[in-house]
Formats: structure tokens, sequence, C-alpha cells
């Protein structure tokens, strides 16, 4: 299985890790294994025969498509490099390569995730890793999945279930047609003028290549799960439930199908008369094609149990390999199933799944494994011949033509190793020393093309073919030394010097995320400026020192016993720093149990208070039967808050349960997984959704868990860009902005709706009337996010000009407080959050910062300003009606025959009683503001709760506490869920506060009604 | 009291029924007089038939691009290639609102073929939300009691949610379940069940009131059964505060429709989970405006590619102006009705 049908492994964090990766460092130049190299004829004769045996090679040649070509055999007769001593990188996208590559000819075929298509041409040796070798680029709406080449053309198919055709060497779209069937699953395959899909709607379509009409479509049992395979005539598709699928290729009539038994995360691979399927349980099976009889089948290695297979396996006319979860390559004799050899590195230097589809050629399998190497191993021994580092994550394919083997990764780069004639290498050699001389071994050494290291001697020799390069020199505790060099022949020996770098102590702690308490125990990695490295220890109550550069500092605590992973970044002032905590979550998320004597505590105190009640209320009732009033206890104003007040926790149950079925529940039923995993219910073990009595047990005891973990505050931790914090850091950072642009919004908006409310109905239908509803109307029918831009459009340059500063945010942005004061003050935290208070721009007066105050406060002015804009002419639709309806009632009408001034009236007979009437229209209306504020912020990018929110739903904070589709990991609940519980919460007091407020000042209510 | 005819208080024998009376007001008018009276009614309510005039104008379109692209109607009909549409050529000929890039497609059709996907879109929703909530406001108004309490009880608990997020966690539960292409059916139905007490609500206290004017008392007196006062009488009188709410909900549905996409443009979500669209190509003016905004617009320096977001808009506020001159109109032609 190609990259491609996981669109969710490529996050922010990942980009932004990718991008921090500064030298596209790519092919460590290891000495080549002593590897049995096969001559190319060989190859080609191999190549004949496969052609023959099947027939369904395409005519072009190279690796077309997804394992190579329709048959997604995995296997190219033409051969692949010999040695990783040669090789190439191409960058042309900054994202991500979703789909590829693909080759033919001298071109390479690779898109990235947004639908970007490049066609690189591989004969440019231009080692500049920029993407002036790019020959044409063109682009698909969704996430594309691995292209086929056929009759001239690149076919693509993309998760919006379109499929595209362009020119194979001038990217012009020949046609598009969005199909809706689902999203296509890994790659198309085309083959004699038909485009055959399968898709996650679990159908199998097959159109004409010449037009994109569709010939036939056939529905499976599910999903398809990897790229149909297309060999003689027959297509071959597999279903995640692990259902195989043998179709006629003419018309898609179903030839018969078998079960694998367990999930299927792959797509079939065929070779001559063989089709083979592997599985999640780490089965793999080989039937015949003619007939679906079952000609072997292997359960998985006992020694590796819960391995899985995620990575198409492939088929040789002689041999079956297969790449696990776990980095385990296995081969097999393709007509007995008998293991050949095992080739295991179950050892994790990533710490990613190895999920790419190897690649063979007659003699050679080509792996990409978890090591984050691409390995050369023998198919007849199982023997490394070479490895390739890449510091680069890939889950894309290895596709293998004519002595290269390529990789894309996820930073956007495509890797060739092995193209013949890419100029001679020369010798690069020299020595690195320190200041006194004293020479120094492991010395990483990057050149843009691959790394070295120094020997003890403080040697090092490596070859560079012709080029500009630029080599940085590399030691944890001294300072990198970068080293420009332009290889036109023999380089002459090099010497270089590295300083030491000058290293401050620091002290900090590993806490708990959730109760704060110090960790033990935990290994801390600190990686600072120049390559520095540390690794430290937490010791008792979680404490740890070390000795680190100034700077930004990367603090990565490694999982533990009881505790996940957790990293911080932490700037290091050029002198001693103490008190740096690194937060870790708890991988128990059990929730505490209550001690069950906290009955007796609290049950003397309730029987007080029920006395009390009681004693209160005959009080009361007694008092009033004597002063001649209503009978009963509460007066009518009472009863009245009482039993407003008890709808708001009957409203927070009915939220809670929306936001526990739509936000956990429903999810968790939609991908299918195992529901149990976030219920107690141990007994039901696995539990599908078919299990009903299991379904509902896990209904009750995950929202048990949703609602204990809410009100416990066990919300997990949350990542957004490069900060993993518990989530209730989170909230304390952006809450105080939040309140504080509502204090100053909410001001403006009531003033201004008061006076263009009480005047607009005041004079009805007069010109300011009509003015105001013409506001409201244009309010109203303009998206508001437009709103938002044009002000920001407006007031960018002046402001840029009156300050220095860009109007986004609320306090002025890094650039300006390097500019103005040399560096962001200490009051600022990492999350532009501030100290003491928190409240921006008073924590900037507080600190005398008099001209970040005034930044600050025009920045939430000019905020509060664009929400005043866009709420209060809803506001106004709500409660202008009410302003003119007061301004004829007989108070009014009484005051004006009294001959009482006209703007006495006004403002003091109308504009009190349509008070109420303004606060009941605010309770109704506070929904909207809420939203609207949420909306403001995110598009001004201020560090306040709705950017937080609004980051939450569309994806950018990664949140521990919940379900999240990226990480796959499904727990009970999900952090948006708590920023929304906690932001209806507000909005549903505040509601409640209004309209019993209203009541009060409600004149018509009189003063009987309070008493 | 109870009559032979199953609790209706028993006819008395001298007064004229229903049906006499409005013999009885068909004898006084004169022919083609309520025709006239009908007209008048029109003539002096220019924001009535300007809206209404919007409104099938922007009919007439959507009817005219199902007619014309028939089947094809949600495929793009034309895709620049990449070459073209980098830096994207503005309006021409050819090309009467100029090309979008990214998706490289034609402005003009786009915004053509997303007439009866707005429509219906906003239609559906507003549908729904405004029939549910008019019927159970009217409903708990006039019968108060225990009813009364459980639909203000349902209205004011989803009332209290910001409708944006509240139709977003509705969608983020439930598109996963649904297949691509019925995510689009569903996204109204949700925003009908996120909308509805908007209606219900106000409609509720207007019914109260009216439930005990004296001509509903009259219709209840000459024998009108509870169905035939409220579609009769009580929902037609109290139907003005829901007229004033449609054009919130469609500031709450092109919300939604536009500010996600917007902010999950340029994100990690880039096509994002957050519309209901089954693909990029499929015309809808929010989905336009929002990548036209993100990929044509830059705040450094407007107006950037404006074809991309200038068209979409209007097609937006033009289907606002006239939903709200429309519901302004009705509102106004209601109020003299209640006056006469």
């Amino acid at each position: 299985m190609s990259g491609s049908g996981r669109p969710g492994r490529c996050g922010p964090g990942r980009i932004v890790l990718g991008a921090l990766v500064v030298a596209a460092v790519t092919a460590l130049l290891v000495p080549a294994g002593g590897g049995a190299a096969t001559p190319p004829t060989a190859a080609i004769h191999a190549f004949a025969a496969a052609r023959t045996s099947n027939g369904t090679y395409d005519s072009v040649g190279g690796w077309t498509t997804v394992g190579g070509s329709a048959n997604r055999s995995g296997y190219t007769p033409l051969g692949g490099p010999l040695s990783s001593q040669t090789g190439n990188t191409y960058c042309p996208s900054q994202f991500p390569i979703q789909a590829g590559p693909v080759a033919t000819g001298s071109l390479a075929y690779v898109a990235d995730v947004l639908g970007n298509i490049y066609a690189i041409n591989r004969t440019d040796l231009d080692n500049g890793g920029g993407n002036g070798t790019v020959v044409w680029t063109a682009s698909v709406g969704g996430a594309p999945t691995t292209p086929d080449v056929s009759s001239g053309l690149l076919v693509i198919g993309d998760d919006v279930g379109a499929i595209s055709t362009f020119g194979l060497t001038n990217g012009e779209r020949d046609w598009s047609h969005s199909y809706a069937y689902g999203a296509i699953v890994d790659g198309v395959a085309a083959v004699d003028g038909t485009v055959y899909a399968g898709t996650d709607g679990g159908t199998v379509e097959a159109v004409s290549l010449d037009n994109g009409s569709i010939d036939w479509t056939r529905n499976l049992s599910g999903p398809v799960s990897g790229a149909v395979a297309i060999a003689g005539g027959q297509v071959f598709a597999s279903t995640v439930g692990g259902e195989l699928y043998a179709l006629s290729a003419t018309d898609g009539a179903v030839a018969w199908t078998r079960t694998m038994g367990g999930a299927v995360a792959t797509g079939p691979a065929v070779y001559g008369d063989h089709v083979v399927l592997a599985d999640n349980a780490s089965a793999v099976a080989v039937w015949d094609t003619s007939n679906g009889t079952l000609l072997w089948r292997w359960n998985g290695s006992p020694a590796f149990p819960g391995d899985r297979i995620e990575a198409s396996p492939g088929i040789t006319g002689t041999t079956v390999f297969v790449q696990t979860h776990e980095a385990n390559l296995y081969a097999f004799n393709a007509s007995s199933g008998a293991l050949l050899w095992n080739q295991s590195n179950v050892a994790f230097a990533s710490g990613y799944p190895a999920l790419s589809d190897p690649a063979a050629t007659p003699t050679v399998v080509y792996v990409f494994d978890a090591t984050e190497q691409l390995k050369a191993i023998s198919l007849a021994t199982g023997r490394v011949l070479w490895r390739a580092s890449f510091d680069t994550a890939s889950y894309g394919p290895v596709a293998v033509d004519s002595g290269e083997a390529m990789i894309a990764d996820e930073t956007g780069c495509l890797h060739v190793i092995g193209r013949a004639g890419s100029g001679i290498s020369w010798p690069v050699t020299g020595t690195v020393t320190d200041t006194n001389g004293t020479p120094l071994a492991g010395v990483s050494i990057f050149t843009g093309l691959g790394t070295d290291t120094t020997n003890g001697s403080g040697e090092f020799a490596f070859p560079l073919p012709n080029g500009t390069y630029t080599l940085s020199f590399s030691l944890s505790g001294y300072v990198e030394a970068v080293l420009p060099l332009v290889v036109t022949g023999p380089v002459p020996p090099i010497a270089i010097v590295l300083a030491p770098l000058v290293l401050f102590p620091l002290s900090g702690t590993v806490v708990d995320s959730y109760s704060g308490h110090g960790v033990a125990n935990v290994t801390v990695d600190l990686y600072g400026v120049d390559a520095f490295v540390a690794v430290v220890t937490s010791g008792p109550g979680g404490g740890f020192t070390a000795r680190v550069p100034a700077g930004p500092v990367v603090l990565d605590a490694a999982p533990s016993a009881s505790h996940a992973e957790g990293s911080r970044v932490f700037t290091m002032p050029a002198g001693p720093a103490a008190g740096v905590t690194v937060g870790v979550a708890p991988t128990n998320l059990a929730i505490p149990p209550t001690d069950p004597d906290d009955v007796y505590l609290l049950a003397p105190l309730a029987l007080v208070g029920a006395v009390a009640t009681g004693a209160w209320a005959l009080g009361a009732r007694s008092r009033r039967v004597s002063e001649g009033l209503t009978p009963g206890i509460l007066s009518p104003f009472a009863r009245y808050v009482l039993q407003r007040s008890l709808i708001v926790p009957a409203q927070m149950v009915v939220l809670l349960t929306i936001l526990y079925i739509f936000g956990t529940f429903l999810p968790a039923a939609a991908t299918d997984s195992p529901v149990c995993s976030f219920s107690a219910a141990t007994a039901c073990g696995y539990c599908s959704w078919s299990n009903f009595g299991c379904v509902t047990q896990a209904f009750g005891s995950g929202y048990w868990a949703f609602i204990s973990n809410l009100f416990t505050g066990a919300w997990g931790t949350s990542s957004y860009g490069h900060l993993t914090e518990p989530s209730w850091t989170f909230l304390q950072w952006y809450l105080p902005d939040s309140l504080e642009l509502a204090a100053v919004a909410l001001t403006i908006s009531g003033v201004s709706a008061y006076v263009l409310g009480l005047s607009a109905g005041w004079n009805r239908d007069r010109p300011v009337d009509t003015s105001v509803r013409a506001v409201s109307v244009v309010g109203l029918l303009f998206p508001s996010f437009l709103v938002v831009i044009v002000l920001f459009t407006a007031i960018y340059k002046p402001f840029v000009h009156a300050f220095g500063d860009t109007p986004f945010g609320i306090l002025p942005n890094p650039p300006w407080f390097e500019a103005y004061d040399g560096r962001v003050p200490g009051w600022v935290g990492i999350a532009y959050n501030t100290s003491p208070t928190g409240f921006p721009v008073v924590d900037a007066a507080l600190h005398g910062a008099w001209r970040a105050t005034l930044i600050g406060a025009t920045k939430t002015l000019l905020q509060a300003l664009l929400i005043s804009a866009i709420y209060v002419p809803l506001f106004l639709r709500y409660a202008r009606h009410a302003v003119a309806q007061a301004a004829e009632e007989p108070h009014v009408v009484a005051a004006r025959a009294r001959g009482i001034p006209e703007s006495t009236i006004r403002w003091r007979h109308t504009g009190r009683r349509v008070v109420p009437i303004f606060l009941l229209a605010f309770a109704a209306t506070l929904p909207l503001y809420v939203g609207t504020q949420s909306l403001v912020e995110a598009m001004s990018s201020d560090p306040g709760v709705g950017t937080l929110l609004l980051s939450e739903i569309t994806g950018y904070l990664a949140t521990g506490f919940g379900f999240h589709a990226a990480s796959g990991s499904l727990k009970p609940g999900n952090f948006y869920q708590v920023t929304i519980f906690l932001v209806v919460a507000v909005v549903l007091v505040a509601s409640l506060a209004s309209e019993v407020l209203s009541r009060y000042l409600d004149p018509r209510a009189g003063r009987g009604d309070r008493t | 009291m109870s009559g032979p005819d199953g609790g209706r208080p028993p006819r008395l024998p001298l007064g004229p029924s229903i049906e006499e009376l409005d013999a009885e007001v068909a004898r006084w008018v004169r022919p083609g007089q309520e025709l006239r009276w009908f007209l008048r009614r029109f003539t002096g309510n220019p924001s009535l038939i300007a809206g209404v005039g919007i409104l099938l104008a922007y009919l007439a379109v959507a009817v005219a691009a199902v007619v014309y692209f028939g089947s094809s109607l949600t495929n793009p009909p034309f895709r620049a290639t990449w070459a073209e549409a980098i830096p994207p050529p503005g309006p021409s000929a050819t090309h009467p609102f100029g090309i979008a890039s990214g998706l490289g497609v034609d402005v003009f059709s786009e915004v053509v073929r997303a007439f009866p996907v707005d429509l219906g879109l906003t239609a559906v929703a507003i549908g729904i939300a405004g029939s549910v909530g008019v019927v159970l406001g009217a409903y708990a108004g006039v019968r108060g009691g225990w009813t009364d309490l459980g639909i203000t009880f349902a209205a004011d608990v989803e009332a209290g949610m910001p409708p944006f997020f509240f139709v977003i966690v509705l969608y983020l539960g439930t598109e996963l379940l649904l297949p691509p292409v019925t995510r689009l059916y569903a996204f109204p139905v949700l925003f009908g069940a996120v909308l509805w007490p908007y209606y219900a609500r106000p409609v509720r206290a207007v019914a109260q009131k009216v439930a005990t004017e004296p001509f509903v008392e009259s219709s209840k007196a000459a024998g009108g059964t509870r169905g035939h006062i409220l579609l009769r009488h009580v929902i037609p009188n109290s139907l003005y505060p829901a007229l004033a709410q449609v054009p919130v909900d469609l500031y709450s549905i092109f919300f939604v429709l536009t500010v996600f996409p917007y902010l999950s443009c340029s994100g990690p979500s880039f096509y994002g989970d957050l519309t209901p669209l089954p693909s990029p190509f499929f015309p809808e003016w929010g989905s336009l405006l929002a990548q036209g905004t993100c990929y044509g617009f830059s705040i450094v320096s407007p107006p950037g590619y404006w074809w991309m977001y200038a068209f979409p808009l209007a097609a937006i506020v033009g289907l606002g102006f006239g939903v709200t001159l429309a519901c302004d109109g009705i509102d106004r032609w209601l109020s003299v009705r209640r006056r006469a």
C-alpha cells in the first residue's frame, strides 16, 4: 500500500519539522556491500518473459504506477541501483509528497498533498536541490493518489473521487471528471484504453481513457483497501473487510471472491497466475488467478504477535515478499509458500512504522523501513547489500527504474539513488580539530547530498561529484562550521577547527501534566543550536539539570513506564535558567477513585444545610402571611428566578449528551474503531458494531468516562505548532485575552446598540431608522469574514506606518519587540501569553511598556469595533421592533401630554423601558456574539479562546484528550468538546443572568413581583 | 361542557355559521373588488415587489442552469491548465468572470452552476427550520401546559449553543458515517435541526397573545377546530417574527459555508472536513468565495485577483438582499392584513 491513502500522516508539525531540516540531507554515503550484480541483459530477458505470461504490462516501460505496473507486483525486470554512491535530490514542493513517485523515460512524477503534480527531469544533475528541474506542474483538486502512465498520458485519481489525465511531456490536461463513488484508493490503473479505480465508497469503476465516460461499475462488500490490480483480463480488488474479488475487466462481472480472514489495509499483487494478499494479522495468502484456488497461506510469525502488514506485498516469478508494520521483511517461495528468509529490524530508530511498499528486481529487493533507510537486500539470501540513510520519513512506495531507486518524502523531496553517469566523484578529505588542535571524532558532516562522520583521528573522506556544495561540520558542544565548496576536480585536504560552545546551567522539572507533580526517571533529550545534544534523566521529584547553549532549546521527554512523551521549546538566556517544566501526560487516564469516606464528611453538612433552609422557609412564609403578600415561601420574582435557573443544569446535560454522541461516539462508529477501547467494558473484549449489547455497554461507560474526564479536568495534552502542553494550560493562556476583548467589545456594542436602536425605534421610517435598517441589512448580507478582511485591508498600511507593527494579534509582534527592545520581553510567554495577570494590555501597562500598551489597546479597540460592526446589526434586528413599541406605550403618551420635553421622554421614559428589552435581546443573541468574537479573534491571529476553538475545529490543534482522526487514537472526548462546553456554559449562565436582570428591571413587573 | 358532537360547545340555534357570514360578506363586495384590494397591497409595497422580483430572477437562473447543464451540472465544463491559471486571467470575452487560480475553473460557469445548489441548500435548510419552528412554536403557544413546557425547553436548550458551532459539531459527528455524496443532503437537514428554535421561540410568544384575541375566541365559539384556528388565525398572525429571522439564518448558513472553508483553505485539512461538498469542483458560492478570497486576495496589495471573490460574493449578497426585501415586504403585507 502506498502512502496516498494516509493524508492524515502529514500533520502541520511534520511540515514544520521538515522545514526545520535546513539542508535537505539525503543519502548517507555508505560504502557499497559486495552484492552480486546482475547484468542488465538478463533482466531484459526476464521482462520479456513476464510480458508473455500475463500480457498486462503497458508498452511504456519504467515504473509507471503503484507496484511498478498495473498488476501491482512490485517487480521490475529493469534492475535497480547497484550502490548508493550516486544520487540526486529534487525538492519541487514544500509540502509532503502524497503520491508517487512513478518514472518513465527521463521523467519522474510526484504529487504533493495539495494536489500539485510535478514532472521532474531525472537527467538534470544540478545538485542544488531546488526545483529548477521541474519540467511541468499541474494540479488536481483533491489529495492525489499515485498516478499511472498509459498512452502518453499521466492518469491520476484523488480523494474527492475525480480522475484527471495530463499529457506526459507537457502536463496539458486532457480531461477531468468527478465520479460520485468515493475517494480513489491508492491509485488508478490504466490498461488497454480503460482506467480502473477502487474507491472507499466500496466500488470498482472502469472508465474510458479517451474521455472519462464510465464503462462499468461494480459494488463490493465494503471500501476498497488498496490499489486494484489488473492482469490477464481480470481486475483484482480487495476490501478493508478482507474480501478479495476477481472481476472481469470487460464488464466487471464477479469471477470469484475469497475471504482473507482479517482486515486488509493493502491491495493485491499479481504475477503470472498467482495473486497475493496480506492482512492486518500478518497473514499472507496466494490464490490461483483463474479459479481462486488457495495455493498457500502463512499466518504470521509467532515471534512478532500483533505485527501487521500495511505495505503492499510484492511478487516476482519466484518469490513473494512482504514488509510488516514492525519493519520485518519476509520472503517466501511463490509456489510453495516456504519461508526463504527474514530480514528483521524491529529496533525503531525513528518511531515511525514501516509503511512503504518494497520493490524488487530479479536479484534485489529495495525497501524503505522504519530506520529511515533505503536498503537493498539480496533476494536470494536476505543479506543487506547496501543502505542509504534519510533524515526524513516516507510512507510512499519505493520505485525502481533502470538502475535507479526512488523515494519521495514528507518534506516535498524526491530522492533518486543511483543514476548512472552523474559524473565522476572526487574524494574530499580532511581533519576536524578543536581550538587546541585535538582531533574530534564523530563530527557530522552534511554535504547536501549525504552525511559522513569523522573517525577516531578526526579525519574524514567521502566522494563528491562535480557541483556546488555547502558543507557543514557539527558536533554537540561546538559551534557549527560551514564551508562553501565547489567541486570541479581533485579537492585539496580541508582542515576544520570547531570552537567550543558556551554553555549555561539549566535546571528544570518533568511534571505530570494533569496533577503538576514531578515525574522521576524520565529521559529528556535537549537539543540546542549548532547540533547541540544532551541527555539527562529526571531525578526524584522530577528535577533535572543540564548545561545548554543560549537560544532555543527543545526539551524532548521520552515515554516512560507511566507517562507518554512530552516536548517543549524553551528560549535559553545567555545565563543560568531555572524552573523550566516539561509536561508529560499520564498514559493511564483512569479516573482516580473517590474516597468512600467522603460521604461521612458531607452528610452532616447537608443535614445542617437542610435544617437551615427549612427554618428560613418557615420564617419567610410566616412573614409573607403577616404582611399580606401572596402566599408561599418565595416571591413571584424569586419563583421565576428559581424556575429559570433550573433550566441551566438540564441544558448542560443535553449539551453534554450531544457533544458526546456527535464528538465521540459517532466518529468512533464511523471509523469502525473498536468502541470498547474507550469503555471499561473489558468483558466484551474487542466489540464490533454488530454486537449490540457490547455497543450499549460501551456507550454507557464511554459517556461516563467522557463526563468524568470533563469535570475532573482530565483534558489531556494538546499540541499547537511545536507546543505540547496540558489542554488546561492552553485555556489559561488564551482565556484572559478573550475576556479582555469581550469587555471592550461588549461595551462598545452595548452603547452603540442602545443609542442607534433608540434613535431608530423612536424615529421610525425616518432617515435615522432607514439608515440603521440599511446598515443592519448590509451587515447581515455581507459574509462576516469579509467584513474582517475589508477592515484589515483598510487599516493595514496606516497601522504599519503609525506603529511599525502589523495589526494582527494583540500585543506587538516579535519583530516589533526585537526592533524596538532588542528582544521579546520576559513577561511575554511562548504562546503570547503574558504575566502576571494574563490580560495582555493590562500586563503591558503593569510592566510600564507604554508603546506596547498603546499598540495592544489599539488592536483591542480595532477588534472590538469589528465585532460590534458584525454583531450590532444582528442585535438591532431583534431589538428595533421592541423599541418602536415602547415608544407608543401609555406612559410615554401620557408624559408627552404633560408637556415634558421630547428629549427627556426619549432618554428617561423610553430609554429606561428599553433596557429590559435590550437585555432579553442580548440573551437571545449571545450565541451569535460568541461566534462573532471567535471569528474576529481567529482572523486577527489574536491568541484567544475563539482562535483556540476554531483551530481545534479546523484541525490545527492536535488534541490528546479525545478522538483524533490523524493520530488514530480513540479516547473519550475531544478538546474542542471541552472548549465548546465551557463557552456554551458561559453563554447559558450569561443568558440566565440577563433574563433575570431584565425581569428585575422591567417596570411592568412592579414592586409586588419582587417582594 | 360536552355536547353530542364530542366535546364541542353546542351551536347556538340562532347565530349564523362561518360559511353564512362569509356568504354575507361576499354579497357586499363588488365583483373584482377583492382582486383590486389584493393588487393595491402590492403596489403600495415596493420592498415586496423588489424582493420577490430578485428571488424570481434567481430562480430563473437556477432553472436555466439545470436545463442547460443537465446531468453534468456538478462537473466543471472548463478547466484551465496550470500555465493558464497562474496568474489567473481576469474577465475577458470568453471568460466573462475570469478564471480562478488553484482549481482553474471558469468563474462565470461556476457561479451559474451554483445557483440551483445554493438556492436548494438555503431553501431546504430554512424551509425545514421555518416550518418546524413556526408550527411547533404556534402549537406550543396555543396549547400551553406540558406541551408548551416541553417545546420551550427543547428550544431553549438548543438556542443556547452558537448555531455555527452546533451545526459543525453535528456535522463532524455525522459526516464520517455518511458516504461523501450524501453529505450535501445531510447539511441542510442538520441546519434545520439547529435553527428551528429561532423560529419557535418568537412565534410562540406572539401566538400566546394571538390565541387570546377576540377573533380567535369568536372562531372558537363558531365551532372552529383546533387545526383550523391554528392554520387560519394563529399562524398567519404570528408569522412576522419568523420573517425577521429568515435573513439572520441565511447569514448563519453562509457563515458556515464560507468561514470554515476559508479558515481551513491553507491549513492542514486543505480541502477540509468542514465542507459538505463532495468535491472541490462542486459548484457552491460559499466555497467559491472562500477559495477566491483565500487565494485571490492579499491584505497587503488589494484587490488581487478580484474576480475570484467578487462574483460569488455578489451572488450571495444579491440572494440575501432579495430574501431580506421579500421578508420585510411580506411582513408589511401581513401587517396591513392584520390592521385590516
